[in-house]
């Protein structure tokens, strides 16, 4: 009788998972599969693909300059825009974290590009703001100093896509300010009686208490970071001298431009490699610098 | 102090308003203007650029696709991940752990993976240049973050609910549909919004997938557009763009609150 009852709930369990578990091994697992095979064949979606072994893996590895290119930029672009994107979000944050006429107005500003910013009209404004005639150099030359090709110079245009990233800071800004907001205020009552400073404040209280929220920040940006393929395509297409050629864009050429299916799959596994292995080392030594408030007490 | 710190802030407000600012007074300038004095306050008020942009820009045809996309993402996607976050939450089965793991690792692989077999698989099933042909590959990598999230609510929720509704003689589908769909409905207007803002913004796998142009949406539309037109009739571009951005500046007006919501519950459930 017991028996009987466990698997007509478990029979409803798999009822429930149905949708999911057909969709899902469908349109992920089953194409995850695929794409390891292919990745060992030579494959143009025309012709049947051909085994051959780990030669595109050797090929990536030994003689693809646009792959280290590609690695070079995207690495640097991570670098870069990542932690400078979070120092102006918590940085905003705090600053927003007070009482202040109108901050709700602010808040709502602040947050647009970030809303748009994904968007292709952002991207087409970028190439407009940056441009030999853009907005930048107009205003430079108010102060006499000459302007320059941002997007078409090698040394530039990478810088021009960090800009844009880091410009888009809203969605971790309005995280960042829902953890300060949960933060007792006797923390800060208790750091000024002791004599605490401003920066001494943020460093003892504030950042061991929003560290959880800075982890979840952190992880979400560096995985996103790493498949930044919209703006790259659309302000700099990878020039000049492919000094912005992101990963995905490399990859979309590969597979989609030249239908070296097989080549654009082994390099799509290394890049969740390369992500898997990340966000691995971020959660590694998490450990020493993540606070849990249940720690301890 | 005081003029110090409202100066800062009408000054960060100004750098983040600027693309509306631009993106409007472009659109009111002609091509001469708009090539002579790209940035400035449009000397006229003019309104051809959006006529031009109605006539010529398939706006209607994109809005309608981008509304289908997103619509259908989002149905799919909370029917299907609240019955699974259920389901992994409240019942006890052999893989309930081995599928939440399998659910979480949906959050790290990046779509590049299974791009080119999945553009093979919808080729295959004639699904390619189809509303589902979208729909499905989003509800798929949507799925991972919307169970997640919900399975954690569900969690805190009390088993006494279902109890009661178990004394009172409901089986587990009525339990689902009337006690507990209700009582997450904040969760699910939460992903609601999330899913809004990201498959109405998605670009990459559009382009790939919707190759026809009856059936792309905004962003692909908007993209295909501007090269078509180059940068010689930049008014044109602007009430383009403006017309392609009300959505989303709309959605945002009307729920401003909700999204912020939306985007801090993701943080502090996790």
């Amino acid at each position: 009788m017991k028996r009987r009852r466990n698997r007509d709930l478990s029979m409803t369990g798999y009822l429930y998972i149905a949708p999911w578990l057909a969709g899902f091994l469908i349109l992920t697992v089953w194409p995850m599969i695929q794409s390891i095979y292919f990745s060992f064949t030579d494959y143009s979606l025309l012709e049947p693909a051909r085994w051959v072994g780990m030669s595109n893996y050797r090929n990536i590895f030994t003689d693809d300059t646009s792959f280290v290119h590609s690695l070079k930029a995207t690495v640097l672009f991570v670098f870069l825009s990542v932690p400078l994107k979070l120092a102006a979000a918590l940085l905003i944050a705090i600053m927003m974290n007070r009482k202040l006429k109108g901050m709700h107005f602010y808040r709502t500003v602040i947050y647009f590009p970030s809303l748009i910013g994904a968007s292709v009209a952002v991207a087409i404004l970028w190439n407009n703001v940056f441009g030999v005639q853009g907005l930048v150099n107009q205003l430079l030359s108010v102060f006499h100093i000459e302007g320059k090709n941002w997007i078409g110079m090698p040394e530039t245009a990478l810088g021009t896509l960090i800009v844009l990233a880091v410009w888009q800071f809203g969605s971790s800004m309005v995280i960042f300010l829902a953890g300060l907001k949960q933060i007792p205020g006797e923390y800060y009552e208790a750091a000024a009686v002791d004599g605490a400073g401003k920066l001494r404040t943020f460093f003892q209280v504030t950042l061991p208490l929003l560290s959880p929220i800075l982890l979840f920040n952190l992880v979400l940006q560096t995985i996103g970071s790493f498949q930044m393929f919209t703006q790259a395509f659309i302000v700099t297409k990878g020039g000049p001298v492919e000094s912005t050629y992101m990963y995905a864009l490399l990859l979309f050429d590969k597979a989609f431009a030249h239908f070296q299916m097989g080549y654009a799959s082994a390099l799509a596994w290394i890049l969740l490699v390369i992500i898997a292995a990340v966000t691995a080392l971020i959660f590694a030594t998490s450990r020493a610098w993540v606070h849990y408030e249940t720690e301890g007490s | 102090m005081r003029i110090l710190s409202r100066s800062f802030w009408l000054l960060v407000s100004g750098t983040f308003l600027f693309p509306l600012y631009w993106m409007i007074s472009i659109s009111l300038k002609s091509k001469d203007e708009a090539y002579n004095n790209p940035f400035g306050i449009p000397r006229s008020w003019d309104w051809p650029n959006f006529k031009n942009a109605l006539s010529q820009y398939h706006f209607f045809v994109y809005l309608e696709n981008s509304t289908i996309y997103t619509a259908g993402t989002i149905v799919i996607t909370l029917m299907a991940g609240s019955m699974l976050a259920y389901c992994l939450s409240r019942m006890q089965w052999k893989f309930s752990a081995l599928a939440l793991f399998y659910v979480s690792l949906g959050l790290i692989v990046p779509i590049e993976v299974v791009l080119i077999p999945l553009f093979q698989l919808l080729k295959l099933l004639h699904l390619k240049d189809s509303y589902l042909g979208l729909i499905l590959p989003y509800s798929g990598f949507s799925i991972a973050s919307c169970v997640l999230m919900l399975y954690a609510f569900l969690r805190s929720l009390p088993k006494e609910l279902e109890e009661a509704a178990c004394m009172d003689g409901a089986n587990v589908y009525q339990t689902f549909f009337r006690i507990i769909f209700p009582i997450i409905m904040p969760a699910l207007v939460t992903q609601c919004v999330l899913l809004f803002m990201r498959i109405w913004n998605e670009f990459p796998l559009a382009f790939i997938i919707a190759s026809r142009d009856h059936f792309r949406p905004l962003t692909v539309g908007l993209l295909n557009f501007f090269v078509s037109v180059g940068v010689s009739d930049w008014g044109l571009i602007g009430a383009s763009m403006l017309l392609s951005s009300l959505p989303t500046i709309i959605v945002y007006m009307v729920g401003n609150e909700k999204i912020e919501d939306a985007l801090t519950a993701g943080a502090i459930l996790k």
